[in-house]
């Protein structure tokens, strides 16, 4: 492999990660992949032009960014949807906007990313091993009742209970942050 | 301002909601401008507790083949020329290359060389060729070959700089100033070579470095937390046990404080804003915070914002700061 596409290996290895979640934010998990692979396809091809690491990073969102929108575009016309998940979308497009700066800083604070773990250790035990089992896990409802012989009922009231107090903490967080960081 | 219901957030976290939920969910949104990015925000956070899937390595390996090859047919297609015109170029390059080769060996080192400076007001981040990333003081340069030999990775540095540099056992990284050359394989560590002063500043904060001076073949290999002083004059070296981040803290953007009780974070702003902070007796000593702050310009942003945080408030008189805790 020749020196460009190691560079460029290191700089994918680097921005993958945060490219791919800002990107399923915005359009799911099905579309997301294809518009992080186009943004980097694009900067490859600009590769000369774009050399220092702030300006790669910049480029790649807001090329995300664009892209994003119009795969939303495009889904408002081929799919019929409700007027109300339209409103919300739109809303949630402008919240991810590169401009607002909001959303990547959370994306990239590491130390926020300890924060969430460390809020959901504080859980109550049952509710805890429900929750992890549902989130990080991805397991159904069903199939965590069957392994902990539970009731489906009584894990929804497990899930129900983390959301709410996670809430509770992470809106202490984002006060905190951003009093912090984003406002002066 | 209405609080959104528990309920219909957790629906709309879940991806279970009605369009009933929908429809009251998009109503919260209009009520005022503010719900939208409170909404989103948790929504964000919510996701965020999940971000390490995005970092399975198998998954990103995947991907990066996928790229690659991409990449590499978008190459293929490219127009190919007559094949004696080819022959034709690659004889004017061939002459064209002596040339420059000859010029470049009679000026002996220039060739290839990439040279970046900082400006007196910035400061500069660069990434190089192996993934190494060096943070650029104010008026600083630092030249660097477009490709490492396979021995060795040579920059040389006018200034100060601080530096990240990736991993390669076999291909020692080297940074050669006007009176040292440092050599190291893998570490963390900031470089001072200002002109200004007739000092040389080497600090680790990670891993091992050897270094020697230019005049002098004798090694000498320091640890984390150890700061070598090479006078340039005298050619005298001293080492010292310094904290090693205070001497790199110009090169964060953001101040951030793993578990650190007041003592040490009091260190740090001192150092960032030439203040002096007098802690008062009744604070909790042991108390720790965690987090990250903006670099503001001013001390007064950011010990506002720390006393949102800890249960402490600030006195400016004159030259001093002062620190209280808030009383319970």
């Amino acid at each position: 492999m020749d020196i460009v596409h190691s560079t460029f290996q290191h700089v994918f290895r680097k921005f993958y990660p945060q490219t791919l979640f800002y990107a399923t934010r915005i359009v799911g998990e099905d579309d997301a992949e294809d518009v992080v692979q186009d943004a980097f396809i694009e900067l490859w091809k600009r590769k000369d032009e774009i050399i220092d690491e702030e300006h790669i990073k910049a480029f790649l969102f807001r090329t995300t960014y664009t892209y994003s929108l119009n795969i939303l575009k495009h889904r408002t016309i081929t799919q019929n949807y409700a007027e109300s998940i339209q409103a919300i979308n739109i809303k949630k497009a402008e919240y991810y906007s590169p401009e607002n700066n909001d959303a990547i800083k959370l994306i990239e604070n590491s130390e926020l990313h300890n924060e969430i773990k460390i809020a959901i250790n504080e859980l109550p035990n049952k509710c805890r091993q429900v929750f992890i089992m549902s989130y990080i896990h991805g397991m159904k409802n069903k199939e965590i009742a069957e392994l902990l012989n539970i009731s489906v009922k009584t894990v929804e009231v497990h899930i129900y209970k983390a959301l709410k107090y996670l809430r509770k903490r992470l809106d202490y967080l984002i006060l905190l942050l951003f009093t912090f960081i984003l406002n002066q | 301002m209405s609080k959104l219901k528990n309920k219909i957030l957790k629906n709309y976290l879940l991806n279970k909601c009605s369009a009933r939920d929908l429809e009251s969910l998009k109503q919260w949104l209009e009520e005022s401008e503010d719900h939208a990015p409170q909404l989103f925000k948790i929504e964000e956070l919510y996701h965020l507790g999940r971000f390490h899937v995005t970092q399975d390595t198998k998954h990103i390996e995947k991907a990066e083949q996928q790229l690659f090859k991409a990449i590499d047919n978008s190459k293929s297609t490219t127009y190919k020329s007559p094949l004696f015109l080819r022959y034709a170029a690659a004889i004017i390059i061939l002459c064209i290359c002596s040339y420059v080769c000859y010029f470049a060996y009679r000026n002996n080192k220039a060739f290839n060389m990439i040279e970046v400076s900082a400006t007196a007001k910035s400061i500069k981040r660069v990434l190089l060729p192996d993934g190494t990333n060096v943070w650029l003081n104010h008026s600083s340069i630092l030249r660097y070959p477009q490709k490492f030999t396979k021995e060795k990775r040579n920059v040389e540095l006018k200034g100060e700089a601080y530096f990240e540099v990736t991993k390669n056992p076999h291909q020692p990284f080297i940074v050669k100033s006007d009176a040292m050359t440092i050599e190291v394989l893998g570490t963390k560590f900031n470089f001072n070579t200002r002109n200004s002063n007739n000092y040389e500043e080497l600090s680790l904060l990670e891993g091992v470095v050897q270094m020697h001076g230019n005049n002098d073949k004798s090694r000498i290999t320091i640890i984390p937390g150890q700061k070598i002083i090479l006078n340039k004059r005298t050619q005298q070296i001293t080492i010292k046990e310094v904290n090693a981040r205070i001497e790199s803290l110009w090169h964060e953007e953001m101040i951030s404080f793993k578990r650190s009780n007041i003592q040490e974070i009091v260190t740090i702003l001192e150092h960032l804003y030439n203040k002096r902070i007098n802690i008062g007796s009744n604070i909790d000593r042991k108390m720790t915070f965690s987090g990250e702050m903006r670099r503001y310009e001013q001390i007064d942003s950011v010990l506002k914002a720390l006393c949102y945080s800890m249960p402490i408030y600030y006195k400016t008189k004159g030259e001093y700061i002062y620190l209280y805790q808030t009383n319970k």
